[in-house]
């Protein structure tokens, strides 16, 4: 049985460090993936895949692709509880920053993501829904830029040690002079707690 | 875990990014004709050609953008007459754009680059500044040396906006936002708190049939009434909605009314006056300007 969940994992963590590199939108959504503490977070989503190495419970490497390969980022994460625990119902707040490569209209852009959400977790379950801005502005033409204000919803649900859901999101993006255009995203994510990875290469080495 | 991959993903993406620029000639889709003048509402001389180019809006989001512009019999740039006025077309609500090729290959055998891009759902309404990004990248793109579409047009050449149904409400956006040249409304009528007022003074074509079943004659002549002049009303007779457009559905029939006329003979009376309308606001012609002053179109009855 555990030899059996250790390939599974293993399948899993091989899938998951397979497409590290694929999963972009400005947004690096997998900031706000249900994980708490070290993890590697991966959504799957379009029109924008993003992934989220948390370090440290309050430290994220966060790389974003906007498919197919129109924009891509990589950036730093933070988060902080600001009110509950860690089951139950809780209140986070998440900052992500970094830069992005557009690549149709080829340049180099500035992101910030400051979001925030509200969770309830249980032991095998994690719901959460939240609001998110992910800036982008472009530093070879500053009149483009992104001012995105998107609502969202994740559902998770615990597999083992991973965790496993979708999530979903829409909204408008504002730009200065411009109309707001619509913003639309969803997509599916798996997170692995950092301790778990270890476990598969141990059992799989 | 280090983002080794970044590297090469960076060089990917350029490949890939330049694999959408086309250098080539475009594709034929009329060849040109000499023996054609292009009066009266028939084609032009030139031929007509499509090339799709790919840009970004608001830093990441993808247009997807097809241009027609004067050919010759290969598909390159007819560059007798480049630069050529640009007119900024926007779909019709549900309506993907290429049902309107017809009337770019016309404008191009005329002597006019037109450029339709593609909107998720095919709705404009949803990214309304797509046009403008869309005529950016144009400009970018005729700026570019060994390009298929180099010098076809000016940096801050002369531009007109026009839409056909829920397009023309996003061609009165963009002409007042953007401050194009002139507008026009195919069976369109402006939206109400479109603040047309801003650009009294610039040309307004709103031309549609009388049989059309979506926007009708009194929506279009009140919504025409709130420009300032110069502007004209131009009514087809026997013109319905989706004959503006190519390959209509029952469904879409089903809304409409019965077009009385043929297609052929209710488009020609349109393009008369389009082409007037076109010819007298981008390239200043002075016998276009004294025809539409004159307002002698047959099939077509003209207000102001």
């Amino acid at each position: 049985m555990t030899r059996t969940l250790s390939s599974v994992l293993a399948g899993l963590a091989s899938l998951a460090l397979t497409l590290r590199a694929a999963p972009a939108h400005a947004d690096p959504s997998a900031l706000r993936a249900p994980t708490l503490g070290p993890a590697i977070a991966f959504v799957v989503a379009a029109p924008e895949s993003s992934r989220a190495v948390w370090l440290r419970p309050w430290l994220a490497i966060t790389q974003e692709v906007r498919l197919p390969f129109d924009a891509f980022g990589l950036g730093v994460g933070l988060r902080r509880t600001l009110a509950g625990r860690e089951r139950g119902w809780a209140l986070d707040v998440q900052l992500g920053a970094g830069f992005m490569v557009p690549t149709l209209y080829p340049g180099l852009a500035l992101t910030l993501s400051p979001s925030t959400s509200i969770r309830v977790r249980g032991d095998n379950l994690w719901f959460s829904m939240g609001l998110a801005a992910p800036a982008a502005i472009r530093l070879n033409d500053t009149r483009d830029m992104r001012l995105p204000l998107q609502g969202e919803l994740w559902f998770a649900f615990r597999a083992g040690p991973i965790w496993l859901g979708a999530m979903t999101a829409i909204g408008a993006v504002f730009a200065p002079s411009q109309s707001a255009a619509l913003l639309m995203q969803g997509g599916g994510y798996i997170a692995i707690p950092m301790e778990s990875i270890s476990s598969i290469m141990t059992h799989t080495r | 875990m280090r983002p080794r991959s970044t590297p090469s993903l960076l060089a990917l993406s350029l490949t890939l990014s330049s694999a959408c620029m086309p250098t080539g000639p475009g594709t034929v889709e009329r060849t040109p004709d000499p023996a054609r003048n292009g009066s009266d509402g028939s084609e032009g001389a030139y031929g007509a050609a499509l090339v799709t180019i790919q840009t970004q809006a608001r830093v990441t989001e993808r247009v997807t953008v097809d241009v027609v512009f004067p050919s010759d019999s290969a598909g390159n740039l007819d560059r007798r007459g480049a630069p050529y006025p640009v007119i900024v077309f926007t779909q019709g609500g549900l309506v993907p754009s290429d049902r309107y090729r017809w009337l770019a290959k016309h404008f191009a055998t005329r002597g006019y680059v037109t450029l339709s891009t593609r909107h998720v759902l095919d709705l404009a309404i949803f990214q309304v500044d797509n046009g403008t990004a869309a005529l950016q990248a144009l400009r970018r793109t005729a700026s570019t040396p060994g390009h298929t579409l180099a010098n076809a047009v000016a940096p801050t050449g002369p531009v007109v906006a026009m839409g056909h149904s829920l397009g023309g409400v996003i061609a009165s956006w963009q002409w007042v936002q953007y401050g194009y040249a002139g507008v026009v409304l195919l069976a369109s009528f402006p939206e109400g708190s479109a603040e047309v007022s801003l650009r009294a003074g610039t040309p307004v074509l709103s031309i549609t049939g009388d049989r059309d079943g979506l926007a009708r004659v009194p929506d279009v002549t009140a919504g025409l009434l709130r420009f300032s002049p110069p502007r004209l009303l131009a009514v087809v007779q026997g013109m319905n909605h989706f004959d503006w457009t190519e390959g209509a559905s029952p469904s879409e029939l089903s809304r409409d009314q019965s077009p009385t006329r043929p297609q052929t003979a209710t488009r020609t009376d349109a393009l008369r006056v389009i082409d007037t309308w076109l010819d007298a606001t981008l390239r200043s012609d002075p016998q276009a300007q004294q025809a539409l002053t004159l307002g002698s179109f047959s099939g077509v009855t003209v207000s102001r």
